[in-house]
């Protein structure tokens, strides 16, 4: 194997140019689809633009249709020009034909988009109006009236208003001339039906279709040097209408740009400085433009969130660039040292081999011990129901025997001792004497029968084996023992203790057994106990030695049989559980007990604890 | 002793099936020379009957403390106990638990179940005695007691 030619770490302009370009790509990547986007974008406003300017445009053009059509057919329907006709001519005293024409102009079908009707003569005076006594709104209708007259066609008079106070109107006007065969037409009068535009036209231009902050139409017409806004302005309701006028030189305005002939999508600035974008259309048949416009911000504020998003995006990715390009390069230096130990690890490699030959030989004998103890456990388990089984039914008769038996006991001994106590003046010394044995022969059995309990409760402690310091277990018990110890004034020494899995309360009435016997058959020297631990196999062995009157060999085993003595009551009080009790709880911790001694020569106490929890599981 | 409670002889419930701890009970009480007046319910289902005032218990006035034992035939101390726990014009008097058993089983569910306190019955005579005078002593003495609604 070759050794490695370069590190890698000295060469990372290898890897910065690989990240600059890939940089670079996410970052033209990024602008192109944000160019996109815009285009998208404005193409999509400039369609609805176009298509809400259409609709508009087309309707205000079938409006003013409508209003000429509406005109003829006035004339075309005799009675109203037949009417005007009669009455007028017939020197207007007849009185029915005017109220028939009042009811023909208050009709409400006009009241949709006309204000007022005036009945002219051919003079331009007026005859009669609705409502009754209006006159035209300003001198500049009547001329407009008699000039429809005169040309003999019917006018629909452009917006106008005499001054800023009067609102603005538009006047239709119908000529009335008699014609009759034979005889040259005659002029009658003109109809006057002046629109005001406030009843559907401007609410009409100021609707747009989709919802919109800032979306609106305008109406302008070019006035001398300037255009002039017919309608009124959604964003400058102060504003009358038609009293808004722009010179033509501004031509960043769109109502300027529409007024000379501009045409479909512009972007400028509309008449409050706002950049806006606009499509501008010539309503046909009419000196009025449309200017359908939006604000430039509204179209472009998607944008900006879309802008953002697209930025941050390429800001993640070229970030993870970066960590994948610095993950890269601590690969290679990796690989650097990984060639450098390349022979090492061919020698490990065929070890692992080896190894792995000898994994696959001793999972098929694990496999085997596995069934093996499958089998082992679900007999066990079997046994543990059984043995929890019957572990129940002592704890039953434990109780019991607390209870029901210490009760018959407890009414014997206390009727004779209320006897000696009621009756002792009459009772002589032998009568006191036989109860005396009876209250200690009552009291003697409770002990055994509660001796008993504790001893069969031992093997079926639910405790839990915890880990506990031996020394903190002996501290407690000889302060449990202190009356005692100082009553015999007895020197107590101890080893360090262990830390071992032991069930606490168990462990401490096992010291507690040891200690109590190591005091009470001590002879009559001070009685000396020494505790000790040292680890022995896996166990580790403790001991509790006393200077006592020790125990001859014969008795060794004996001595931790249930109620088996070895010495009076009176002199060694006690039912003899005690070592019973030890030996049953050193075996439920999986340890052995054992005495050595010489009669007279004091005895030491051994026992085993295991120093692992293994095995130790209490039985429940 | 306040000269209040010398007035009236104080009511003790005591509820035991076995006729010599009543009788051990009754002899205490009279060494004691405690002015109390003691009624006996035989088992748990005469001490619901007495402490409700069914008949023909309808005079008997509510006591100021129950003795309770835990082992009893038909209905048992701690069913007792819990009736008297859970019965809100009972639960106020205080109830002691005076019995053979010392299983911490029986111990733990009397105080889980709301027992004022619980005695094991001695077997020396004359700690029975001393048991029986400290508990007046204690309960109807020491301890302010709420008055009974029914007196």
């Amino acid at each position: 194997m070759a050794p490695p030619r370069q590190n890698p770490a000295l060469l990372p302009w290898r890897l910065v140019t690989l990240f600059l370009l890939l940089a670079a790509g996410i970052g033209a990547a990024g602008y192109t689809y944000f160019q996109q986007q815009l285009e998208h974008a404005k193409r999509q406003n400039e369609n609805t633009l176009n298509a809400i300017a259409k609709l508009k445009a087309g309707q205000i053009a079938e409006w003013r249709r409508e209003r000429i059509a509406e005109a003829k057919s006035i004339l075309a329907a005799s009675f109203m020009p037949k009417a005007a006709e009669q009455w007028m001519l017939g020197g207007l005293h007849d009185d029915p034909q005017r109220d028939a024409l009042l009811a023909w102009m208050a009709a409400p079908r006009h009241a949709r988009h006309y204000s007022r009707i005036f009945l002219l003569d051919s003079d331009g005076k007026t005859m009669l109006a609705f409502p009754l006594g209006s006159q035209p709104s300003d001198s500049n209708s009547r001329a407009y009236a008699l000039e429809a007259l005169r040309e003999r066609k019917i006018i629909l008079q452009d917006f106008h208003s005499e001054n800023e106070q009067n609102p603005p109107h538009l006047d239709l006007c119908i000529p009335l001339i008699a014609a009759h065969k034979g005889k040259s037409p005659v002029k009658i009068g003109i109809l006057v039906m002046e629109i005001d535009p406030a009843r559907f036209l401007y609410p009409f231009i100021q609707a747009w279709p989709t919802p919109s902050q800032t979306g609106e139409t305008l109406l302008v017409r070019r006035d001398g040097d300037s255009v002039q806004f017919l309608n009124e302005l959604r964003h400058r309701k102060e504003t009358a209408a038609m009293s808004l006028r722009r010179p033509l030189s501004d031509t960043t305005l769109p109502a300027v740009r529409a007024v000379l002939g501009g045409e479909g999508m512009v972007s400028g600035k509309d008449y409050r400085g706002v950049e806006v974008l606009a499509v501008l259309r010539k309503i046909p048949d009419s000196p009025w433009f449309l200017v359908a416009k939006v604000d430039r911000a509204e179209v472009e504020a998607p944008l900006r969130e879309r802008a953002v998003m697209v930025a941050s995006v390429g800001a993640l990715l070229i970030g993870l660039t970066a960590i994948a390009v610095i993950l890269l390069w601590r690969q290679q230096q990796m690989r650097f040292d990984l060639a450098r130990h390349e022979f090492e690890e061919d020698t490990l490699h065929r070890a692992n081999t080896e190894l792995e030959a000898r994994v696959a030989e001793r999972t098929y004998d694990l496999q085997a011990e596995i069934e093996l103890h499958h089998i082992t456990e679900k007999v066990l388990q079997e046994s543990m129901d059984e043995l929890s089984r019957s572990n129940a039914d002592l704890e039953q008769f434990a109780y019991i025997a607390s209870h029901d038996l210490q009760e018959p006991l407890r009414m014997v001994a206390s009727f004779v001792q209320l006897l000696a106590r009621r009756y002792h003046d009459k009772l002589d010394q032998d009568a006191r004497d036989f109860i005396g044995y009876a209250v200690e022969g009552v009291t003697r059995m409770q002990r055994l029968i509660s001796d008993q309990l504790t001893y069969a409760l031992v093997g079926i402690d639910n405790s839990q084996f915890e880990m506990a310091d031996c020394n903190q277990v002996l501290a407690e018990v000889l302060a449990n023992l202190k009356p005692l110890i100082e009553e015999h004034h007895v020197e107590i020494s101890q080893d360090v203790l262990p830390s071992i899995p032991l069930i606490y309360s168990q462990f401490g009435q096992l010291l507690q057994n040891l200690i109590g016997n190591a005091i009470k058959f001590h002879d009559e020297r001070t009685p000396q106990i020494h505790i000790s631990a040292r680890p022995d196999g896996d166990d580790w062995l403790f001991s509790v030695s006393d200077n006592g009157i020790g125990i001859a060999p014969e008795y060794f085993d004996k001595i931790f049989l249930i109620f088996k003595r070895l010495h009076s009551r009176e002199k060694y009080p006690g039912t003899g559980i005690g070592l019973a009790i030890c030996k049953r709880i050193v075996e439920r911790h999986h340890g052995r007990i054992w005495v050595e001694s010489k009669l007279g020569k004091g005895a030491t106490f051994y026992f085993t604890i295991p120093t692992t929890l293994e095995g130790q599981q209490p039985i429940s | 002793m306040s000269h209040d409670q010398l007035i009236h002889a104080v009511d003790i419930l005591l509820v035991e099936d076995n006729p010599g701890d009543v009788r051990l009970t009754r002899e205490a009480m009279k060494e004691a020379r405690i002015a109390v007046n003691l009624n006996v319910a035989n088992d748990g289902l005469e001490a619901m009957k007495m402490l409700r005032q069914e008949a023909p218990y309808g005079n008997l006035p509510l006591p100021d403390l129950v003795l309770l034992d835990l082992n009893m035939p038909k209905m048992d101390g701690r069913e007792v106990l819990r009736q008297i726990k859970f019965d809100d014009r009972l639960k106020h008097i205080p109830v002691v638990i005076l019995t053979t058993s010392a299983a911490e089983k029986d111990i733990a569910q009397a105080y889980g179940m709301h027992a004022n306190c619980y005695i094991t019955k001695p077997v020396e005579l004359e700690e029975f005695m001393e048991i029986v005078k400290s508990i007046e002593g204690f309960w109807l003495t020491v301890v302010k007691l709420p008055r009974n609604p029914s007196q």
